[in-house]
């Protein structure tokens, strides 16, 4: 593993253990609870991090099928799922571009980390590298509110470990 | 190349927990509670304008700043202009402890044990950088619910890194 992507990969298998431990006893309706109309519930954060994840996936050359695009195509906020996906299903398929993002961070180089990324970020580090920063800082800002949205839920606090 | 990434996303996040603040409708709401919500916002930038002094600016930096971390947590009630103060003073120190680092400095141990571990620099530099945007996330969540806003204040924005089109 590229030395400068290895920090980063641990990150991301970080917040994997974080978002299972915050979904952990998760019910569907307390996926649905929202702290005010001004946040959204742990159902579209889970569902739109995960998305982020197969987005990740495409910029790094390792595009796999999101099987929460139908429930997520274009919206923009909660109020425009088209459906509310399962709890079971946001799970699996963070599951399966976390594995697949583990493995793709394995074996990815140096020259295809430090060339030019496909991602329309404006203003940014335009590096395949730079967009994976961006997008694991995403991430974390992401599992931060579902530690949140999980406690307002009534449940214990996110654990750790 | 990571101290510059990393320098660069401290910074940026800083100055989302910064707008954040002053977002606020008054510095009251900074610190008010919620039946549920498990820390303030006023809390949260204490926490964070804690976190980074210490383990860049005193450890790395050796700014000599003196961690209280039980009072980031304790105290309540500190006015808007003193926790920005408090942030700014956050930027700076990250400022100051990343610009004499080295980067050949990255990959060896950081000094202080993390947890009961030994991790080097350069993880440890990038673990922080997430610590900030896990609780610059609830920030935003606190300072939502308790204004009624839903309007964000571009936290995580690409736009708010250096252009840079190639690897240094």
């Amino acid at each position: 593993m590229d030395p400068r992507v290895a920090p980063l990969a641990e990150i991301l298998r970080l917040n994997t253990r974080l978002f299972h431990n915050c979904l952990d006893g998760l019910s569907e309706e307390q996926a649905d609870v929202r702290p005010s109309g001004a946040t959204n519930s742990a159902r579209f954060v889970g569902a739109h991090v995960a998305d982020s994840r197969y987005f990740l996936l495409r910029l790094l050359g390792a595009a796999r099928e999101n099987p929460l695009a139908a429930a997520l195509d274009g919206a923009r906020g909660i109020d425009d799922l088209a459906s509310r996906p399962p709890l079971a299903a946001v799970t699996a398929a963070w599951h399966a571009a976390a594995q697949a993002l583990d493995e793709r961070l394995a074996t990815i180089g140096a020259a295809e980390l430090d060339a030019p990324s496909e991602a329309r970020f404006p203003v940014a580090d335009r590096t395949v590298l730079g967009a994976l920063a961006f997008l694991v800082q995403h991430d974390s800002y992401h599992v931060g509110q579902l530690a949140l949205l999980r406690k307002y839920a009534g449940l214990p606090a996110m654990r750790y470990r | 190349m990571l101290r510059t990434v990393v320098r660069a996303i401290l910074c940026r996040e800083l100055g989302a927990v910064r707008r954040s603040v002053e977002a606020y409708p008054d510095d009251a709401s900074l610190w008010e509670e919620r039946p549920g919500l498990p820390n303030v916002g006023g809390t949260l930038v204490l926490h964070i304008a804690g976190n980074l002094p210490h383990y860049v600016g005193a450890v790395l930096g050796g700014s000599g700043y003196r961690r209280d971390r039980d009072a980031e947590f304790a105290r309540r009630g500190v006015a808007r202009d003193e926790l920005l103060a408090e942030i700014d003073e956050a930027s700076r120190a990250v400022e100051r402890g990343l610009t004499l680092l080295t980067d050949e400095a990255l990959a060896t141990q950081y000094p202080e044990r993390i947890a009961g571990r030994t991790v080097t620099t350069g993880d440890y530099l990038v673990h922080l950088a997430c610590h900030l945007a896990y609780h610059l996330g609830q920030l935003d969540y606190h300072r939502r619910v308790v204004s009624g806003d839903r309007r964000g204040v571009g936290a995580i924005s690409p736009a708010d890194l250096p252009v840079r089109d190639s690897a240094e």
